[in-house]
C-alpha cells in the first residue's frame, strides 16, 4: 500500500509547480493550463486523505473538483476568446484597461 | 398700546403660575425641597421662548398677546418669586421658634453630581469627594433671593411696556426675553448654591448673559464693544476667582459650604497666609463682577444695553453677586466662631477699595449728562459703601468684636436691599422718561422727512427740564428713589447707610487709625451723593424745559407705571420698617448664634432705632452721623440746586410736594459754572479719569502683539505641519499607485502572494 | 518503487509544461502530467477517480485548451510563451521554490499521518455516496455544467453581419 502522505506530497510539488507557471506567463492560455495544475494537485491531496481515513467522501470531492474545473475551462476559454477578438492578441499584458 | 382694559387680559397665563406654590404647600411639600423650582422655571422657560420665537417670529397672536415671549418670562419668575416667598415665610416663622439654632441655616441636597476617588500619596485610593447639587439657605441668601426674584420679576413687567413699545425692537424681543430668564437663572441658582463650584457655574451663566444682553442692539458698534469690554473686565476678576477656588479645595479639600463653614480653621492648622491669598482672589473677582476700582470700567459703558438690563443687572442683581461672595467670607475670619485670625489685612484691603471707588465714582457722577450714565455711577458708588461696610465687618471680626462687626455686616446687607430696591427703580423711572422723550421726539418729526434725527440723544439730561409736570408719577418714583440713595433721614438708604460710616468712624477711632481712609472718603461721599443725585433730578424734572420736545411728553404706559409705585413704596418705607423690625440683626443672624430676633413691641423697637440712628451713644459717632446728614441732605442739594435749580415754568402743575421742592430749587440763587466745567478736573472726570485710555495703552502693548505672534505661529507652524503632512502623503500615494499596473498577470501575482501570506499566516498562528 | 516513476513522471510533465517555450508543447506536457495523476490514483485504489480522470481531463478539457491554442493563431509563428523573467518574477519563483519545500516538509511530518491508514473505499461505496447522500450536489452540478456551456457559446458569439447572414443562409 502507497502511504498516503506521499500522494500529498506529490500534490504539494504540482502545486507550486503551477502556481510558479501562473506567474511566469503571460501567454493566457499557460496560465489556464498551469491553473488546471493546480486543480489536479488539490485533487491528489483530496485522494490521500481518502485513502487514509478510508472515507468515501474525499473520491466525492474530487469528482465535483474535477467537474467544476471542467466547466471553468470551457467558460474560461471563452473569455479568453472574447478577449482575443477585443485586443488581438492573447496577452496578458496587453490587458491593462485596469490601470489607473 | 391698547387700552388698559385689554393689557390686563394678557396677564391670564400668570394665574396658574401663582397657584403652584400654593398647591405643593397644600400638598404638603416642605419649602426648602421644591427650592429647585425657583432656578428651574427660568431654566425651562429659556428654551421655551428661544424656540417659539423662532418659530412665530411675526405671527400676530405671538406679538400681542404673548408679548413675544414676555408673558412667558413673567410667568416663570412669579414661579420664583412665589416659591422664594414661600421660603422666606417658612423660614422667618421657623426662625422664631429655634431661637438659639446653631448654624441657623437649612440646606437640602438633592444629589452627588460629581463623585471621584483621590489617589493619595502612598497610592491608596480614599473615600469619594462629592460634589453635589442642592441648596444652602440662610438670611443671606434669603434676602439675596427675594430681592432678586422680585426685582426680576418686576423688571419683566416693566420691560412688557418699555421693549414691547419700541418699534426698534420688533420681532427681536423673544432674545432679549430669553437671555433676560437664563440670566435669572444664573443669579438664582448662584445664591442658592450650597457649593463653590456652583456658585462660580452660575457666576459666568451671570457673566454670559450680561454680555449678550449689553450686546442686545448688536448692529450698533458702541454697543457691541461695551458688551466686549464688560465680558472681558469680568474676565479677568473670574481668573482671579477660579485661582481663588483652586487654593480653597487646596486648603479644605472640599468646595462644599457644609465641609468649610463646618470648620474654617480645620482645629487651627489652616495656614492664614495661603487663606488670605484665596480670600483675596475671590474678593478681585468680587471687584470684577461688582465694577470696583480698578476693575469698574466696564460699567458705564454697559448702558448701551436696554434700560431693563440695566435696572436688572447692573443695579440691582448681578453686581450684588460679587457682594454676596464678600458676604461668604464672614465665617473664615470670624474669630468669635471658628475662624481663621490674622486676616484683619482682608478686611482693610476691602474698605479701602470700596472706599476709593466711592469717591472716585461720586466725582465722576458730577459731569456726567447722560441720565443713565449718573446712574451707573451713582451704582459703583453705593456699592462700594457696601464693600466698605463688608470690610469693616470683617475686620471687627477678625478682631473678635462681634457685636459691632454684627451690626455693620447686617447694616451693609441691608443697604444692598435698599440700593437694589431703588436702584433698580431709578433706572425703571430713567427708562420711563427716555422712553417719552423719544417718543416725543420722533412724534414731533413725524411728518418730517427723515433729515437726520441721529443726533438727538434722549438721554441726556441737557434736553430734558421741566418733566415734573408731564410725567407725575415718574418725577414722583425717581425723586423717593433718589433721596433713598442719598439717605435722606427717614427714608430707605438712611438706615442702612448710618450704620456703615458710623461703624466706619468708630473702627478708625478707637481702634485701627488704618481705617481713616476710608472713614473720610466714605463721610465725603456721602455728601458728593447729595450733589449729584440732586443734579440728576433737577436737570430733568425741575425748571425750564431746555429742548423743544418736552412740550409733547406724557406718562407712560401702566405696564412701566406700575412697578415704579410698587418699589416706591418699598423704598420709602420698607427701610423704615425692616429696620424695626430688626432685620440688621436677622441679616447678620447665620453668623453670630446667640442672638434672637428682637421681640420688644413695637413701639419700643421704633424708638430705640430712632434713638440709635440719630443719638448713638459713643459721643464720637454722633458728630459724624449728624456730619453725614448734613453733608447729604444739606450741603449737596443746595449745591445741586444753585447750579440746576428752578421753579417750573408758568402754567405747569404739579404734584404739589414736587413743586414745591422745585420751587424750592430756585431760591438759593443760581451760580455759574461754566468756568468750572472747562477746567482740567472737569475734563478728566468727563473722561473718566483715564482708565480706559490707560487700559487701553497697556492691552495694546502687550495682549495684540501677543496676539499676532499665535497668529503667525499658527498660520506658519501649525498649518505648515499641516500642509507639509498633506503634500507628503499625496507624494506617497503616487508612489504606491505604480503597483496598480493593469496588467492581469501582474494581479495574479499579489493575489497569490496574499493568499500565501493568510495560509502562512494562519498556519503559523495554529501551528 | 512504482510510485517514484510515477510521481517523477508527474513532476517533469509539469516543470515541462511551466518551462517550455511553445504553447502546442506546453500542452502536450500537460497531457503527460494527467497521465501520470491518474497513474497517481490507481495507486491510491482509487480506480473510478482514474477513469474518471482521463476520460474527463484528457478527452474533454484538453480538447477544449487545444481548440483554444488553434483558434488564438495569427501566424504560424506566433507561438511563443516564454516565461517572464525580471526581478519580482524571480523573487517570486524563489520564494515558491521555498514554500514548496517548506509545505512538502510539513505535509510529511503531520501527526495525522500518524495513525494507521484505514483501508480504501471501494467503488461501490463511491457510487453510493454520490447517488444518495450527495445527491443535491451531483444534480447541481449537471446544472453547473449546463450552464457553463450555455455561457460559454454566449461569450463567444460571433457579431459580424455576415456571420449572421450566413447563420440566416441568406443568399451571398
Amino acid at each position: 500500500m502507497i502511504e498516503p502522505s506521499w500522494i500529498a506530497a506529490l500534490g504539494a510539488i504540482l502545486f507550486g509547480v503551477g502556481l510558479l507557471g501562473t506567474f511566469y506567463h503571460k501567454n493566457a492560455i499557460v496560465v489556464l493550463m498551469c491553473i488546471e495544475l493546480m486543480l489536479n494537485a488539490a485533487n491528489l491531496n483530496f485522494v490521500a486523505a481518502a485513502l487514509h481515513y478510508g472515507d468515501v467522501n474525499g473520491w466525492v470531492f474530487t469528482a465535483i473538483a474535477i467537474a467544476i474545473a471542467a466547466a471553468e475551462v470551457a467558460i474560461g476559454l471563452a473569455i479568453l476568446l472574447s478577449l482575443y477578438s477585443t485586443q488581438g492578441t492573447i496577452s496578458l499584458d496587453a490587458a491593462r484597461e485596469l490601470r489607473n | 398700546m391698547g387700552g388698559t382694559g385689554n393689557e390686563y387680559r394678557l396677564l391670564m397665563p400668570l394665574i396658574p403660575a401663582l397657584l403652584i406654590v400654593p398647591v405643593l404647600a397644600l400638598a404638603g411639600f416642605e419649602s426648602v425641597e421644591v427650592a429647585f423650582l425657583i432656578v428651574l422655571a427660568p431654566l425651562v422657560s429659556f428654551p421655551i421662548i428661544l424656540i417659539s420665537g423662532q418659530l412665530y417670529n411675526g405671527n400676530k397672536t405671538w406679538k400681542h398677546s404673548l408679548k413675544e415671549g414676555g408673558v412667558i418670562a413673567l410667568s416663570a419668575l412669579l414661579v420664583s418669586l412665589t416659591t422664594a416667598s414661600w421660603i422666606v415665610i417658612d423660614y422667618i416663622r421657623g426662625a422664631r421658634e429655634i431661637t438659639k439654632d446653631a448654624s441657623g441655616r437649612t440646606a437640602a441636597s438633592w444629589w452627588d453630581w460629581i463623585s471621584f476617588d483621590v489617589l493619595l500619596s502612598d497610592y491608596s485610593l480614599s473615600s469619594e469627594r462629592v460634589i453635589g447639587v442642592g441648596v444652602w439657605i440662610d438670611s443671606v441668601t434669603l434676602m439675596l433671593l427675594f430681592v432678586a426674584t422680585f426685582l426680576c420679576f418686576l423688571i419683566c413687567w416693566f420691560s412688557l411696556g418699555y421693549m414691547n413699545t419700541d418699534p426698534i425692537n420688533e420681532n427681536r424681543n423673544h432674545r432679549f426675553y430669553a437671555e433676560f430668564v437664563l440670566f435669572a437663572m444664573g443669579m438664582f441658582g448662584m445664591v442658592l448654591a450650597d457649593n463653590f463650584l456652583w456658585l462660580f457655574i452660575f457666576w459666568e451663566i451671570m457673566g454670559l448673559c450680561s454680555y449678550l444682553l449689553i450686546g442686545f442692539y448688536f448692529w450698533k458698534e458702541s454697543a457691541a464693544y461695551a458688551a466686549k469690554k464688560a465680558f472681558l473686565t469680568t474676565r479677568v476678576g473670574d481668573v482671579f476667582l477660579m485661582v481663588g477656588l483652586l487654593i480653597l479645595y487646596d486648603i479644605y479639600g472640599s468646595l462644599e459650604f457644609s465641609v468649610i463653614f463646618e470648620d474654617p480653621s480645620i482645629g487651627g492648622t489652616v495656614d492664614s497666609d495661603k487663606l488670605f491669598w484665596a480670600l483675596i482672589m475671590l474678593f478681585i473677582g468680587a471687584v470684577g463682577k461688582s465694577a470696583q476700582f480698578p476693575l469698574h470700567v466696564w460699567l458705564p459703558d454697559a448702558m448701551e444695553g436696554p434700560t431693563p438690563v440695566s435696572a436688572l443687572i447692573h443695579a440691582a442683581t448681578m453686581v450684588n453677586a460679587g457682594l454676596y461672595l464678600v458676604a461668604r467670607m464672614v465665617p473664615f475670619v470670624d474669630i468669635g466662631g471658628n475662624g481663621v485670625a490674622g486676616l484683619d489685612d482682608l478686611g482693610l484691603i476691602v474698605a479701602y477699595i470700596g472706599g476709593i471707588t466711592a469717591f472716585m465714582a461720586a466725582s465722576i457722577a458730577f459731569v456726567q449728562n447722560d441720565i443713565k450714565k449718573v446712574l451707573a455711577y451713582s451704582t459703583m458708588s453705593q456699592l462700594a459703601y457696601i464693600f466698605t461696610g463688608l470690610g469693616v465687618s470683617l475686620w471687627f471680626y477678625n478682631h473678635g468684636k462681634t457685636d459691632a462687626a454684627t451690626l455693620v455686616f447686617g447694616g451693609s446687607m441691608f443697604h444692598l436691599f435698599n440700593h437694589a430696591m431703588a436702584k433698580g427703580m431709578l433706572f425703571m423711572a430713567s427708562g420711563s422718561v427716555i422712553h417719552e422723550v423719544h417718543h416725543a421726539h420722533d412724534h414731533l418729526h413725524e411728518g418730517d422727512d427723515g433729515h437726520d434725527h441721529h443726533d438727538f440723544d434722549p438721554q441726556d439730561m441737557r434736553n430734558m427740564g421741566g418733566l415734573a409736570s408731564k410725567m407725575p408719577v415718574t418725577s414722583a418714583a425717581m425723586l423717593i428713589g433718589s433721596m433713598s440713595i442719598i439717605g435722606i433721614p427717614l427714608i430707605g438708604g438712611f438706615w442702612s447707610k448710618e450704620a456703615i460710616v458710623a461703624k466706619t468712624w468708630k473702627a478708625s477711632l478707637d481702634y485701627e487709625p488704618l481705617m481713616m481712609g476710608p472713614a473720610i472718603l466714605v463721610l465725603l461721599t456721602a455728601g458728593m451723593t447729595g450733589f449729584y443725585m440732586s443734579r440728576m433730578w433737577l436737570m430733568t424734572f425741575a425748571g425750564e424745559p431746555k429742548h423743544q420736545v418736552i412740550e409733547h411728553v406724557h406718562e407712560s404706559t401702566p405696564w412701566i407705571k406700575e412697578p415704579l409705585l410698587i418699589l416706591s413704596v418699598i423704598s420709602a418705607l420698607g427701610g423704615f420698617g425692616l429696620s424695626v423690625l430688626g432685620i440688621v440683626k436677622w441679616l447678620a443672624k447665620p453668623y453670630n448664634y446667640d442672638l434672637g430676633i428682637n421681640e420688644q413691641s413695637v413701639i419700643e423697637q421704633v424708638i430705640y432705632e430712632l434713638e440709635h440712628a440719630f443719638l448713638p451713644d459713643d459721643p464720637n459717632l454722633r458728630i459724624v452721623g449728624w456730619t453725614t446728614i448734613f453733608l447729604s441732605l444739606v450741603i449737596g442739594p443746595i449745591f445741586a440746586a444753585r447750579v440746576h435749580g428752578g421753579g417750573l415754568a408758568d402754567g405747569q402743575r404739579a404734584n404739589p410736594l414736587i413743586s414745591w421742592i422745585a420751587t424750592l430749587s430756585g431760591k438759593f440763587g443760581s451760580q455759574d459754572v461754566t468756568e468750572m466745567s472747562q477746567s482740567s478736573l472737569s475734563e478728566a472726570l468727563q473722561n473718566r479719569l483715564y482708565f480706559d485710555h490707560y487700559y487701553e495703552l497697556a492691552l495694546s502693548k502687550t495682549v495684540i502683539p501677543l496676539a499676532a505672534l499665535a497668529a503667525w505661529f499658527d498660520k506658519r507652524v501649525v498649518d505648515g505641519i499641516i500642509r507639509r503632512v498633506e503634500s507628503n502623503s499625496v507624494l506617497g500615494s503616487v508612489q504606491i499607485r505604480r503597483i496598480t499596473t493593469g496588467r492581469a498577470s501582474d494581479y495574479i501575482l499579489m493575489a497569490a502572494i496574499g493568499a500565501l501570506s493568510i495560509f502562512a499566516l494562519a498556519w503559523g498562528v495554529s501551528g | 518503487m512504482l510510485f517514484v516513476i510515477v510521481s517523477g513522471a508527474a513532476v517533469a510533465g509539469a516543470i515541462g509544461c511551466v518551462f517550455s517555450g511553445r504553447v502546442a508543447h506546453s500542452l502536450l506536457w500537460l497531457m503527460f502530467t494527467f497521465f501520470a495523476v491518474a497513474g497517481a490514483f490507481l495507486m491510491a485504489a482509487a480506480e473510478m477517480l482514474a477513469a474518471i480522470q482521463i476520460l474527463v481531463y484528457l478527452g474533454s478539457v484538453m480538447l477544449v485548451v487545444q481548440f483554444g491554442v488553434m483558434l488564438t493563431r495569427r501566424r504560424i509563428q506566433d507561438v511563443e510563451s516564454l516565461p517572464t523573467v525580471n526581478a519580482l518574477s524571480a523573487v517570486s519563483g524563489i520564494g515558491v521554490f521555498a514554500l514548496i519545500l517548506i509545505l512538502v516538509r510539513a505535509l510529511m511530518e503531520h501527526p495525522m499521518w500518524g495513525d494507521e491508514a484505514a483501508g480504501s473505499p471501494t467503488t461501490l461505496e463511491f457510487a453510493d455516496a454520490i447517488f444518495n447522500d450527495w445527491t443535491m450536489a451531483t444534480i447541481i452540478l449537471g446544472a453547473l455544467l449546463a450552464m457553463a456551456m450555455v455561457g460559454a457559446s454566449y461569450l463567444v458569439r460571433d457579431e459580424r453581419l455576415i456571420n449572421l447572414l450566413w447563420d440566416m443562409g441568406a443568399e451571398e
